[in-house]
């Protein structure tokens, strides 16, 4: 968004929203009546673990939020006053590898631009 | 090195900008601009993620911009830069006297946070069911197999930083045959540290991580010659790139061998030969000194209402460490020509090849030491998968049917011929036939929308060689000898009986968008990008992948101080492919 409110002043701003998922679908791993079957009942030893969970094992859920918004004021035809925001909140529901990711940043920028 | 880059930087700007003002006396045109300011930023939690390429601390830092441009008779010079903070700068200059002269040169910098893998997944220990029992304690049907990790530097805050400075020159050498010399140099250095993991396959899995050194060189040169020699376009091209890593090498030490439940130092003469290093500190993740060096020349020549244009190259790249060198050849040419006046025909024929050093793996024998006659020698020759010749032929035919409708129709075939992969000697050729259909469409000035869609279909996709394992109990290894009753973990390599794929033998995809422009104060642009492939030439395998990507765009400018920018986009991806899962007991 860019508003010009006036010959001096001029307003700007953004919103951006960042979703992002990721999943496996549930391993269909050989069934163990089946492979009992096909050695005659030789299974490899401790052949029976259960993979129920390990489809969620390695999820991701992350959430970007960002606001951005900034003024611009003309003090003098030479001389600029700005003003500036940032803020950033990522919501990370899930944690994996690196552990819990969620945090946010805020700047606040300002300064003037003078021109010759 | 750092200074030095900015150092070279900054006097480079000020001689060229001296030089501009007395070469060009008649300025017409010249303007200045600063920014002064600074910046305060503020992190709550996890700062890596969310501040990536920030410091990430609490604080106000000073922050300024500057801009100079100056436009001239016969020239013109421009400078933008951006101060950040010490590891966040960017300036760029660039300077053009007449056609004559052009110069480049740009400097950027940022700070990247690492991450720590926490290794929290990298844990298990192998369950025997059958000592379970109640009352028994976990010792006792907690087996010997293991995996662990031990992470030496918990909390450990790493960061790289990467420096960047690309330089271009042009300059007319003679206007008799536009005899032009062209330069290019990129360095890019990179420092910080990282976490580095060693993996050491003892008695038990076991990985350490600590902080690893980062420090390393790039160099990226390309020189060049372009004339014109009658009815010819002749050109010459040197590339020369430098990857020079400086760091210290990481240094880990790799458990020594043992029975996983017998007592400790027992049984090391059985273990000891499964492994290279054992009881020992060596260095790993050691990243390799690479100089690559290249020769191209290349032509074009204008053919009737048409061109042909061509190259033909070779390049070496060489592993300094290693002594390992890869050679390739390449040619290719273009031919383009008007059919009628509405009709453009494009054919492309491009052929390369490349060749790696194979090397001689020399590994200690196995089990040499003991009694038993189960004596094997790993030894072998490792020959490259690089080793190919790839082949590439397409034809496109362009019709502009009227005004509002052009129509294109490509038609290609790639040839990969692998010389010695899978099996050394006879590889396999992967072959793909793709055909593209293409129409853009233009109503008025207010309404353009363009369709792409394209089929592949290939034979023989890269495959890993045997990949998969053996199906429960289709197959029986027998001992190495009569005498022995042990089969051992690596002959079921043996079982190992389809090669398999994760790469698609069909593919299908397409590419729309859309622009509709009412008026002034108000524009909407939509797409659609989609793609799916598979692979059901696989005995025991379905590959599959898709991918859908709509977006959306809306523009509104009410008013000439109001405007508004929205957007959409989703992006979908599915794939369907073989999982492999560590399970202990092989």
């Amino acid at each position: 968004m860019n508003y010009t409110a006036s010959a001096k002043l001029n307003l700007h701003g953004m919103v951006t929203w960042n979703k992002a998922e990721s999943s496996l679908d549930e391993v269909l791993m050989p069934d163990l009546h089946e492979i009992e079957i096909l050695t005659g009942g030789d299974l490899v030893e401790n052949q029976d673990y259960d993979f129920t969970n390990m489809n969620s094992y390695s999820d991701l859920d992350y959430t970007l939020l960002k606001l951005e918004g900034g003024l611009s004021y003309k003090i003098s035809p030479t001389m600029t006053f700005t003003l500036d925001g940032e803020y950033a909140d990522l919501t990370d529901d899930q944690g994996y590898v690196f552990g819990n990711e969620s945090g946010t940043f805020l700047m606040i920028r300002s300064g003037f631009k003078i021109n010759f | 090195m750092k200074s030095l880059l900015k150092f070279v930087f900054v006097i480079v700007v000020l001689l060229l900008a001296s030089s501009f003002s007395f070469a060009d006396e008649g300025v017409k045109f010249e303007s200045y601009s600063l920014w002064i300011g600074g910046h305060y930023t503020d992190f709550t939690d996890y700062t890596k993620k969310v501040g990536e390429y920030d410091l990430g601390d609490n604080e106000t830092l000073p922050e300024f911009s500057l801009n100079y441009l100056s436009v001239g008779q016969n020239s013109i010079m421009r400078f933008v830069s951006h101060y950040y903070d010490s590891k966040n700068a960017y300036a760029k200059l660039n300077a053009k006297v007449s056609d004559k002269l052009k110069f480049s040169m740009q400097y950027r910098s940022l700070l990247k946070q690492e991450g720590q893998d926490l290794l929290d997944v990298m844990s298990a220990q192998e369950y025997l069911p059958a000592a379970d029992t109640v009352g028994a304690s976990p010792n006792s049907w907690l087996g010997g197999k293991m995996l662990t990790h031990d992470i030496q530097d918990p909390g450990a805050d790493y960061n790289t930083y990467r420096q960047e400075l690309l330089t271009q020159f042009s300059v007319l050498l003679s206007e008799k045959n536009n005899v032009r010399f062209n330069a290019t140099h990129r360095m890019i250095l990179k420092t910080g540290t990282e976490q580095k993991i060693a993996s050491s396959h003892c008695f038990a899995c076991h990985l350490t991580s600590m902080e690893g050194e980062v420090n390393n060189t790039q160099h990226q040169l390309e020189l060049g010659v372009d004339a014109e020699v009658g009815s010819f376009d002749v050109g010459y091209q040197f590339g020369y790139r430098l990857y020079d890593p400086k760091e210290q090498a990481s240094l880990a030490y790799y458990d020594n061998a043992m029975h996983p439940i017998k007592a400790a130092g027992t049984a090391a003469g059985e273990f000891g030969p499964r492994l290279i290093y054992e009881d020992v500190e060596a260095e790993f993740s050691v990243s390799p000194k690479t100089e690559k060096m290249s020769h191209k020349v290349k032509f074009k020549r204008n053919l009737g209402n048409g061109y042909l244009a061509g190259s033909i190259g070779y390049a070496s790249a060489e592993n300094k460490y290693t002594e390992l060198k890869n050679n390739s050849y390449s040619s290719a040419f273009n031919y383009a020509t008007f059919i009628d006046p509405n009709t453009k025909l494009i054919a492309k024929v491009a052929i390369s090849k490349l060749d790696s050093d194979s090397i001689y793996i020399d590994l200690p024998t196995f089990r040499e030491d003991l009694s038993d006659s189960n004596y094997v020698d790993f030894d072998f020759t490792r020959y490259s998968a690089l080793n190919r010749t790839n082949t590439n032929l397409s034809a496109e035919l362009i019709k502009r049917m009227n005004k509002k409708l052009t129509v294109s129709g490509l038609l290609g075939y790639d040839m990969v011929n692998r010389d010695d992969y899978p099996v050394v000697g006879d590889g396999t050729s992967t072959k793909k036939l793709y055909l593209q259909a293409k129409f853009n469409y233009r109503k008025s000035l207010y309404y353009r929308s363009s369709l792409k869609i394209r089929f592949e279909k290939i034979s023989d996709p890269f495959v890993s060689g045997k990949g998969l394992f053996e199906s429960s109990g289709e197959f029986v290894l027998d001992p190495l000898t009569g005498a022995s009753i042990w089969v051992f973990y690596f002959q079921r390599e043996d079982l190992r009986y389809q090669d398999i794929t994760t790469s698609p033998t069909q593919v299908m995809s397409c590419d729309w968008n859309m622009s509709y422009n009412p008026g002034s104060k108000l524009s909407l642009t939509m797409g659609l990008k989609g793609k799916m492939d598979k692979n059901d030439d696989l005995d025991s395998l379905d590959v599959e992948h898709s991918s859908f990507i709509p977006s959306i765009s809306i523009m509104h400018t009410p008013s000439a101080r109001f405007s508004l920018q929205t957007g959409y986009s989703y992006n979908y991806d599915k794939s369907r492919l073989p999982i492999a899962v560590a399970l202990f007991d092989g």
